[in-house]
């Protein structure tokens, strides 16, 4: 390769990296939280440890189901979703301001629980699919961010090929600061590339067929609520409901009513593919009307992609491995940003132009607050979810405006301080309040939800408690970084 | 898929083997017999058969998707180990500088 060449895609990399790093961290940060985003709309309710988990569904429960969506279905996307291993409850949700909202029901005893309103998840999980700035301006962001990515992996590639072997296992004995952030850099991008390649590959099959003209006729769903029709009166539900298990030999995942049918949607859980399969009944005859056909080898393979980024299937193992996977990969974006800093700071001399040098500290600032921003964030998100009344007006909102103050304060406050030189004071009071945030909010937990967590022992469902040991855990992580950093600048 | 998972397979050896001869080179480890470098290499590639096998057997729905990105993981770790820690290979192949 010429040395034209593998400059231009060593600046493309260090530039399209930079600038898309800051996109990335959050969209990747986001959605790997967002593998279990059921599971934290359940911490974020603890209102729900008081009944013990159940997938049986009684004829009265989805009778409330159905009067409950009723209220809202001139809505847009409305549905009921049906219990299932991982969220044990009936949920009417409906589309609007960006999030699925809703009541939630009691899937035996049929009652409406008086469950706190949340972004939960489904706030977090937004963040990832399209920033929370709105679904058409936030996916074409999240789209072009996604094409960037694309660019970055080979444009690495490409750099890092012909000295790829010896910077894999050559050995340091004492590694450097600079060296090791290269070298986990390096490491992290080789051995997650192909999950990187099918994350960023599917998450472009996601978003662009949406800025596409589209050759599909679209299914009569969101039209017909405005017509009156017969849809008032309330359809039997339950044989409905047994019917689409034994089709599926499975319990449907969701009910979505259109004009004259009623669609149950399959569990998607259960393959890999997302196939979107449904059954649909007649509103009147309670008869099979249509259902899906089977995908071309073509689709099937779009779909498979799909699957694997949304990690439906697999149970909790996948999740897990993928989270560590996402997890690994916001590691790689934020030492990439670390790296560019450094090589920076360190390339700045006298006679440097005080422009530059003052850029370099801005864009120093902007990766720590972004980084830490981010983080600081999502915790403080779940310390509103828990210190804000529950009887508050608009309370999911004041939980999401939480979420932005914290994280444009934080970003604000890291721009100021690192062009005032206080870079080591900006990281060490970031990671040390995170920290202590992570620590506490287990704490706050036991002493705001302690009866809840009783009931949750109590009916073992232990998923409140993994859940706060999840975020102990990482304050500990943190607090052992406060000190390591520390004990770097006292020498 | 699967095609996938020889090809990555393959270069995991080629990587490990690289490895091998980078740490012998750099700690001027005594040649050893070529059966030892054979055993290693089998033995590298049965382990990681075996796992596919286990991943395909306990998790019969997306198994090979589990064992990719556990290999990605274990590999991520080992060559971390092996970058940072080269007394633990060094004290793990029992040879004195």
């Amino acid at each position: 390769m010429n040395k034209k060449t593998f400059s231009f895609f060593s600046i493309c990399h260090q530039w399209i990296g930079l600038v898309g790093g800051w996109f990335l961290f959050i969209i990747f940060i986001s959605g790997s939280i967002s593998i279990f985003d059921k599971e934290i709309t359940q911490w974020m309710q603890p209102e729900l440890a008081l009944y013990s988990p159940t997938k049986d569904v009684s004829t009265q429960a989805l009778n409330q189901a159905y009067d409950s969506w009723k209220e809202y279905k001139d809505i847009r996307k409305n549905l009921i979703i049906l219990p299932s291993a991982r969220d044990p409850f009936i949920r009417v949700l409906h589309y609007q301001d960006e999030l699925l909202q809703g009541v939630v029901i009691h899937p035996q005893e049929g009652n409406v629980i008086p469950a706190r309103a949340t972004g939960g998840g489904d706030f977090i999980d937004s963040l990832h699919r399209h920033l929370f700035i709105g679904r058409s301006i936030g996916g074409a962001i999240v789209l072009t961010i996604d094409i960037a990515f694309i660019l970055i992996l080979i444009s690495g590639i490409v750099i890092y090929l012909p000295t790829l072997i010896k910077k894999l296992f050559f050995i340091y004995p004492k590694p450097k600061s600079l060296r090791f952030k290269s070298d986990l850099h390096t490491l992290i991008g080789i051995f997650f590339l192909p999950f990187l390649f099918v994350i960023a590959i599917s998450g472009f099959l996601f978003l662009a067929p949406r800025y596409l003209p589209s050759t599909e006729t679209k299914p009569h769903i969101s039209a017909q609520h405005h017509k009156k029709t017969n849809a008032d009166t309330r359809p039997d539900l339950f044989p409905l409901l047994a019917k689409a298990e034994t089709y599926f030999g499975a319990m449907p995942s969701a009910i979505v009513f259109a004009k004259k049918e009623i669609r149950f949607m399959e569990n998607d859980e259960a393959r890999i593919a997302r196939l979107k399969n449904y059954v649909a009944f007649d509103r009147n005859t309670m008869q099979q009307t249509s259902s899906s056909t089977p995908p071309t080898a073509l689709s099937l393979l779009n779909k498979t992609l799909l699957g694997i980024h949304m990690v439906r299937a697999g149970d909790t193992i996948l999740r897990i491995v993928f989270f560590l996977m996402g997890i690994g990969s916001s590691v790689l974006v934020a030492y990439g940003l670390l790296l560019f800093c450094n090589k920076k700071r360190n390339s700045v001399s006298s006679n440097t132009s005080m422009y530059k040098q003052y850029f370099y500290k801005t864009v120093e600032g902007i990766n720590i607050g972004i980084i830490m921003g981010i983080l600081i964030a999502l915790v403080a998100f779940f310390w509103l979810n828990r210190l804000l009344p529950i009887s508050l007006p608009q309370r999911l909102h004041w939980e999401i405006t939480g979420f932005f103050s914290v994280f444009f304060i934080i970003l604000i406050t890291s721009i100021l301080s690192t062009t005032c030189n206080k870079t080591y004071l900006t990281w060490i009071s970031s990671i040390g309040f995170f920290s202590i945030l992570c620590l506490f909010l287990p704490v706050l937990d036991i002493a705001l939800c302690s009866s809840y967590l009783k009931a949750a022992i109590f009916n073992q469902h232990y998923l409140y408690i993994i859940m706060d040991s999840v975020i102990f855990f990482l304050g500990l992580i943190f607090l052992r970084l406060f000190f390591y950093i520390q004990s770097i600048g006292r020498k | 898929m699967f095609i996938l998972v020889i090809t990555i397979n393959l270069i995991s050896i080629f990587f490990l083997i690289c490895a091998l001869n980078v740490i012998r080179k750099r700690y001027n480890l005594a040649n050893t017999s070529p059966t030892e470098n054979l055993c290693y290499k089998s033995g590298f590639v049965i382990l990681n058969c075996l796992s596919l096998l286990v991943c395909l057997y306990h998790w019969d729905n997306p198994g090979w998707l589990i064992w990719i990105n556990l290999t990605s993981i274990n590999a991520f770790i080992v060559a971390l180990g092996l970058g940072f820690y080269p007394s633990i290979y060094i004290k793990w192949i029992g040879i004195k500088k």
